[in-house]
């Protein structure tokens, strides 16, 4: 439950980042943001982080597969684009039309993306200080 | 049960031979403990009913299938006849650490790790064969190198 939470906070932190700069980009416009749309971009940053951070605590017994993967990725993708179009309509970021479908799965593309980077760091970190330790440990 | 105890003759080595109908659990455990004794940098397993005597060092990993538990070298497959649990509480204070429900690494015959899909880890073994870390277990191995102190 530890290592969820942890997972949970990690995802929370780094998407609700993803989506604070999404909405600077294109709600920039708007001149500032109000502290309601802060707490509704919390909102939606704790729902997808808790989506993913389920994602993530899956443990195959064997080995996956890349098309397992891949559908594991869509899934993923189709879930979160589901939260943020259902959200952001509600909160009146997009439009119920085709153009506002797109800018969905936009966001949460870049989102993902962002997300992707952000943990491709923060795992190539761990893995080199566990590799280092792994290294001192055996010429002791 | 008889017990017989004789000399041996001149230039003849010590030995214990056991004579039984049924070699259950409890007297290989036996046989075992005297062969162990108190030198814990090997480990009897058996190698087509032959109880060998395996230096731990030589051991990649242990594996536990079906209720039968293996220890693999670099190209050499042992059964242990012990459970994995008793491994783990046995050797814990060496290189040998639990890393899944079913398997036990020798973190001296690890190459590398590498990084897999939700937050496990894969162990490359100096023979060229991977073992998983299960995530679960990751904790356990940073304690163990000391990351994250």
């Amino acid at each position: 439950m530890k290592e969820f939470i942890k997972k949970f906070l990690t995802f929370f932190l780094i998407i609700n980042t993803g989506i604070t700069i999404i909405f600077a980009i294109f709600a920039g416009n708007a001149g500032s943001i109000d502290v309601v749309s802060l707490w509704r971009i919390m909102l939606i940053a704790a729902l997808t982080a808790l989506v993913t951070a389920v994602v993530f605590s899956i443990e195959p017994k064997k080995h996956l597969t890349v098309p397992m993967i891949v559908l594991i990725f869509f899934c993923h993708f189709f879930v979160l684009s589901l939260i943020v179009y259902v959200g952001g309509t509600w909160f009146g970021w997009f439009e119920r039309s085709l153009s506002g479908l797109l800018s969905v799965i936009l966001s949460v593309g870049f989102v993902y993306i962002f997300t992707t980077v952000a943990t491709v760091i923060l795992t190539h970190k761990e893995t080199n200080e566990l590799n280092e330790a792994l290294k001192d440990y055996k010429e002791e | 049960m008889k017990i017989t105890i004789l000399e041996p003759g001149p230039g003849e080595e010590d030995e214990l031979i056991v004579k039984i109908k049924d070699l259950d659990e409890d007297t290989l455990k036996l046989i075992r403990r005297i062969k162990d004794g108190d030198n814990k940098d090997s480990i009897a397993v058996f190698k087509d009913d032959n109880i060998v005597m395996l230096p731990l060092k030589e051991i990649f990993y242990f594996d536990s299938v079906d209720n039968r538990v293996f220890a693999y070298t670099k190209d050499r497959t042992y059964e242990v006849k012990r459970k994995l649990f008793e491994l783990e509480e046995e050797y814990e204070r060496t290189s040998f650490l639990r890393i899944s429900k079913n398997a036990i690494v020798n973190i001296r015959q690890i190459e590398r790790l590498v990084p897999e899909f939700n937050g496990r880890y894969e162990a490359r073994l100096k023979n060229g064969e991977s073992i998983m870390i299960s995530r679960g277990y990751v904790p356990m191995l940073k304690r163990k190198l000391g990351v994250g102190k």
